[in-house]
């Protein structure tokens, strides 16, 4: 999926001042903030809109951001997961899960394949906790690794590792059971 | 730890909404970092020049050919206000992130649901070019004045924006200095501007490859965005002109 550049890698930049590199950050960046909404939310048009809110924010504030406290991942992330929170805290949405595929735009096996797909993966993470959840969508959403995930989180590597270990062992039983039907 | 089964359900994002939402960026204005010392402490060189300049653009300002130039200029074509100024919007305003409501379906159905959500009828476009394909309309959740329907071009994968609200004597576009002309819809005047606001450099950009043609219709106001490589002015007024009068 082209996650494979770090944006922590660019941080010695003046990212103010240097619009490639914040082009780049950007390439590198979008798909993983993307896919942290798909596996948190489980919504793909809202996934779509958190990830432009998202770089909105971040992109109004990019002045504000200051390496020596943050790469530039643990920053993004930072707020991505503030926008999530916000998401979550207001009254329902006006596109419900089951709507939100938009008509005309894709091939309609697509569209069902996609359906499908996130309504399992709403299944699997189903009864998860707020944090344990979160922590998903960090790492197999976004990709982020356990010391990157820790930052955003303000929990220590090895708690993350941890709490990885049972919520993963958690969801492979459930996963077992689904193939077993 | 076998967990393979977990990433099976990552997705490259939609290449179009990856584009569009870098060239919407490239036209929002960072906001001015909070300097954590006075200027005079940290530059005081800098200070005094500064204000050496200003107490003279001041005494220059009082000079009538000076003050002609600095005036921002309003236009107000087929019942459009247009302001063109050389300052860029919003520069060290606060940040202000508007929640925004989504909504897809039929074009017909979501033209019908619009009207009952802005409170008012209009007529629509009968004419979009058959490359370009609809996808959603964003609703601001504050105030609701306008819904912005978006079609998305087959080749470029560039958008056409349609914003629609109720026509006022506001002053609703800021623009830069001699980015927008005269034109005609169905005779009646209308504005058609080229380029946008560059963030990094704090300046109206003809090159951007923004072209917007603003006009006014049976107190509604129409603002019909493209990009240059993708659509004319001649279709934008195409278009335009194919909203039935009532």
């Amino acid at each position: 999926m082209g996650m494979s550049v770090r944006a922590s890698g660019i941080n010695e930049q003046n990212l103010d001042q240097d619009k490639a590199i914040w082009s780049e950050m950007y390439q590198d960046n979008m798909p993983r903030i993307y896919n942290y909404f798909r596996y948190r939310l489980q919504n793909d048009q809202v996934a779509e809109d958190l990830t432009a809110v998202t770089f909105e924010k971040a992109w109004r504030q990019r002045s504000r951001y200051q390496k020596k406290r943050a790469t530039m991942t643990t920053w993004l992330f930072a707020i991505a997961k503030n926008v999530a929170i916000d998401y979550l805290r207001r009254s329902k949405p006006e596109v419900a899960v089951d709507e939100s595929i938009p008509a005309n735009t894709q091939p309609l096996e697509d569209r069902v394949q996609q359906k499908e797909n996130l309504d399992q993966l709403a299944t699997l993470l189903d009864g998860l906790s707020e944090r344990e959840a979160e922590i998903i969508a960090l790492k197999y959403g976004a990709g982020l690794t356990n010391r990157e995930i820790a930052r955003v989180t303000n929990l220590s590597s090895a708690n993350i590792g941890i709490i990885l270990f049972r919520t993963v062992r958690q969801l492979h039983r459930q996963w077992e059971t689904f193939d077993e039907r | 730890m076998n967990d393979k089964f977990l990433t099976q359900f990552q997705k490259e994002p939609n290449p179009l909404l990856k584009a569009s939402l870098w060239h919407r960026l490239q036209q929002i204005q960072p906001v001015t970092p909070d300097s954590p010392q006075s200027i005079w402490t940290k530059r005081p060189f800098q200070f005094a020049l500064a204000i050496t300049l200003i107490g003279f653009l001041t005494a220059a300002g009082f000079m009538p050919q000076v003050q002609a130039q600095i005036e921002d200029v309003i236009r107000r074509i087929g019942g459009v206000t247009i302001k063109e100024t050389q300052t860029t919007p919003n520069i060290g305003e606060d940040v202000i992130i508007v929640p925004n409501t989504v909504v897809t379906g039929p074009l017909d159905e979501m033209v019908l649901d619009s009207q009952e959500r802005l409170g008012f009828e209009y007529e629509f476009p009968t004419s979009i070019p058959s490359r370009y394909e609809f996808r959603k309309v964003t609703y601001g959740h504050v105030g609701r004045t306008s819904a912005s329907f978006l079609w998305i071009e087959n080749q470029s994968r560039t958008g056409l924006i349609l914003d629609i609200r109720r026509a006022n004597s506001e002053i609703n576009w800021l623009v830069g200095p001699d980015s927008t002309e005269e034109v005609t819809v169905n005779g009646q005047p209308a504005a058609l501007t080229t380029g946008a606001w560059n963030a990094d450099t704090n300046r109206w950009d003809q090159s951007f490859g923004t072209i917007s043609l603003r006009w006014e219709q049976d107190g509604v106001e129409y603002n019909l965005s493209g990009m240059v490589n993708a659509i004319t002015s001649n279709s934008l007024i195409d278009i335009a002109e194919s909203v039935p009068r009532q």
